[in-house]
């Protein structure tokens, strides 16, 4: 049965073996990778706790044994073994329960050991690497060009994001690397011919009239509560924080705008070039049957991809006697518009993409 | 006020520019968030934690598939296929949050702490709703896959008679096709939603500490689930439905 399945995905099963060894080694040199790191680092190899809830208190001690594992200046040698303590609330939403066998960043000061965080790489790691192996072995070709044009793009973010202040200019940083990644990605699954290029037009109209109605909303309506932005960088000013907003929400869209874009400007080419006489009226009624079914499915990706981290914090908030109007109001606020802005995005590259694909494919017959 | 401007575009455009399925859409967006404020409501009043959450899972399959979608085989493929999906990738979301402490509040995030008023002893075990976010997220994306895969399977088995083995090797060539713009859209949903915290490690974080941290690993977990989900679901969806979309 395995035998068969794997034939017909068209992939050997030798291949999948050395895929599969290549991962084994790769998740293990980074699980393995403490040596590595210039901070010390320990694996926690004994624990007990000790649980000191009281009435309205659910605290939890945790005496951990935690042992060496890499040498710095800065920590014990190698192979000693330390004892530091943690404490955590039973529900866990800010403290962190550590078991046997998970490595911890620990530090020294006056008072003994502390510890600063838990080593995650390895989990973060293990997914990325699962991720690449599905792609590899059901996408195959495209699968491949799909990892290396999201590794390019992630790549040119980081060095963008590493070269420029978080200043009021880092919109336009931020619209020169959507034009940049629209051209990439379309380039890159497509290839480089007419439609590409009508598919690039499409997006970064698509992405300028959303980014304009969004600029004006943000400018002419009453200030939004920044404060609840997290990891917004201190100090700001408004512009600046708008800014950002404004540069997040749509970098946030540009991908399923593209996707719309690709679909329909590939439909109306299809359309044009079967009857080359259609009205625009009979062109957009055609192109709006064809988006109906994908429009649906895809402002669904956008509402649960953006909505469902509000779960946590909704509970939280309710349960200490929050109205669940304040808590949505606050902290729901910046998902709810990321989903909105996305819609607007699907909505707007329907029209604009048939438009577009009219001017580039109007009475060019084969 | 930004946030009803922008419904009422949102809303205004969807109806003018989309059709019934556009219309069916909005409609089922609005059952979701009943049923989102239903999970947050019964845990609120004391439900356990896993039976709100896969229930309120249940609900919104049925609505986004069924309501959104009509009961035809085609649907009941995607739900099958998604729902054997939820169930695998909902059990290692379950380990890898629960190994990497990714659920809760990191404590960058200044304005959920206990000195807001935000105290933790809650009686609610916060890795439930994580793992709650993680299936909330993989539900949206793996049913847009699975249905686009199954709706071509269909229109293959039903014009011409392919075989269990055709129809499979349609459904994965489908799937091989929107592969790229899933990935990528999820991709920049990922970079919109954290480019704030983007700028915001470059000042205050190191490499070493941004990599283990729990704020990144918590949204990148998320988004690294849903994307294996949207691959993962491409090879079910297509063996399931060879085995119920061809022709009679």
């Amino acid at each position: 049965m395995k035998k068969k399945m794997t034939w017909r995905m068209g992939i050997s099963v030798p291949g999948i073996v050395i895929l599969a060894a290549i991962s084994l080694i790769l998740i293990l040199s980074i699980y393995f990778n403490y040596n590595l790191y210039p901070v010390p680092v320990g694996k926690v190899i004994s624990q007990n706790q000790q649980n000191i809830s009281t009435h309205d208190d659910t605290k939890v001690v945790q005496k951990l044994l935690v042992r060496i594992v890499n040498d710095t200046d800065k920590m014990d040698k190698k192979g000693s073994v330390i004892e530091v303590s943690n404490s955590f609330e039973k529900e866990k939403a800010y403290g962190e329960k550590y078991s046997t066998g998970d490595f911890l960043f620990v530090e020294k000061n006056k008072d003994g050991y502390i510890i600063t965080g838990q080593k995650r790489d390895y989990i973060v790691g293990f997914l990325v690497i699962i991720l690449i192996d599905f792609l590899i072995l059901c996408g195959k070709k495209q699968g491949l060009l799909t990892i290396i044009g999201v590794a390019i793009n992630a790549m040119l973010f980081a060095t963008a994001v590493k070269y420029t202040g978080s200043g009021a200019h880092f919109i336009w940083v931020v619209i020169v690397l959507m034009c940049i990644f629209t051209i990439g990605i379309l380039f890159l699954v497509n290839g480089w011919n007419r439609e590409t290029l009508a598919t690039i037009f499409a997006t970064m109209l698509t992405v300028a009239l959303v980014g304009g109605i969004c600029f004006v909303v943000i400018i002419f309506t009453p200030n939004i509560k920044y404060e609840f932005l997290d990891y917004l960088p201190e100090p700001y000013s408004l512009s600046q924080a708008n800014g950002l907003f404004l540069s997040e929400i749509l970098i946030g869209a540009l991908g399923a705008i593209m996707d719309i874009a690709v679909t329909i400007v590939a439909a109306t080419k299809e359309l044009l070039v079967r009857e080359p006489r259609v009205s625009r009226k009979g062109l957009i009624m055609s192109v709006g049957k064809i988006s109906d079914d994908i429009t649906g499915l895809m402002i669904n990706v956008v509402f649960f991809t953006n909505i469902a981290v509000i779960l946590p914090v909704a509970v939280l908030g309710m349960k200490n006697d929050f109205s669940l109007w304040t808590v949505l109001e606050n902290h729901g606020f910046f998902a709810f518009v990321r989903f909105l802005v996305g819609g607007i995005g699907i909505i707007a590259a329907i029209p604009l993409s048939a438009f577009i694909g009219e001017v580039f494919f109007k009475g060019r017959e084969k | 006020m930004i946030a009803v401007i922008l419904t009422v575009l949102f809303v205004f455009g969807a109806i003018t520019v989309g059709r019934d399925g556009t219309a069916k859409a909005l409609i089922g967006i609005m059952g979701n968030v009943i049923v989102l404020i239903s999970i947050i409501f019964f845990i609120w009043i004391g439900v356990s934690g896993w039976i709100a959450v896969i229930a309120g899972c249940v609900f919104m399959a049925l609505i986004s598939l069924f309501y959104q979608n009509g009961v035809n085989e085609k649907t009941k493929t995607a739900f099958l296929s998604v729902g054997i999906m939820m169930i695998c990738l909902g059990v290692i979301s379950y380990f890898v949050i629960k190994v990497g402490n990714l659920q809760g509040f990191p404590v960058g995030q200044f304005a959920i702490r206990e000195s807001n008023g935000y105290l933790g002893n809650v009686g609610v075990d916060f890795l439930i709703l994580q793992v709650g976010v993680v299936l909330i997220m993989l539900e949206g994306a793996m049913v847009d896959t699975s249905i686009s895969v199954a709706s071509s399977m269909e229109e293959v088995g039903f014009h011409s008679s392919a075989s269990k083995d055709e129809l499979f090797r349609s459904g994965m060539a489908v799937g091989r096709g929107i592969l790229s713009s899933t990935i990528n859209t999820l991709f920049f949903i990922f970079l919109g939603q954290n480019l704030i915290f983007f700028l915001f490690f470059k000042n205050d974080y190191t490499w070493v500490s941004m990599l283990n941290s729990k704020v990144l690993a918590q949204e990148l977990a998320g988004m690294l689930m849903c994307a294996i989900g949207c691959v993962s679901i491409i090879p079910v969806t297509a063996f399931i439905g060879s085995k119920f979309l061809e022709r009679k």
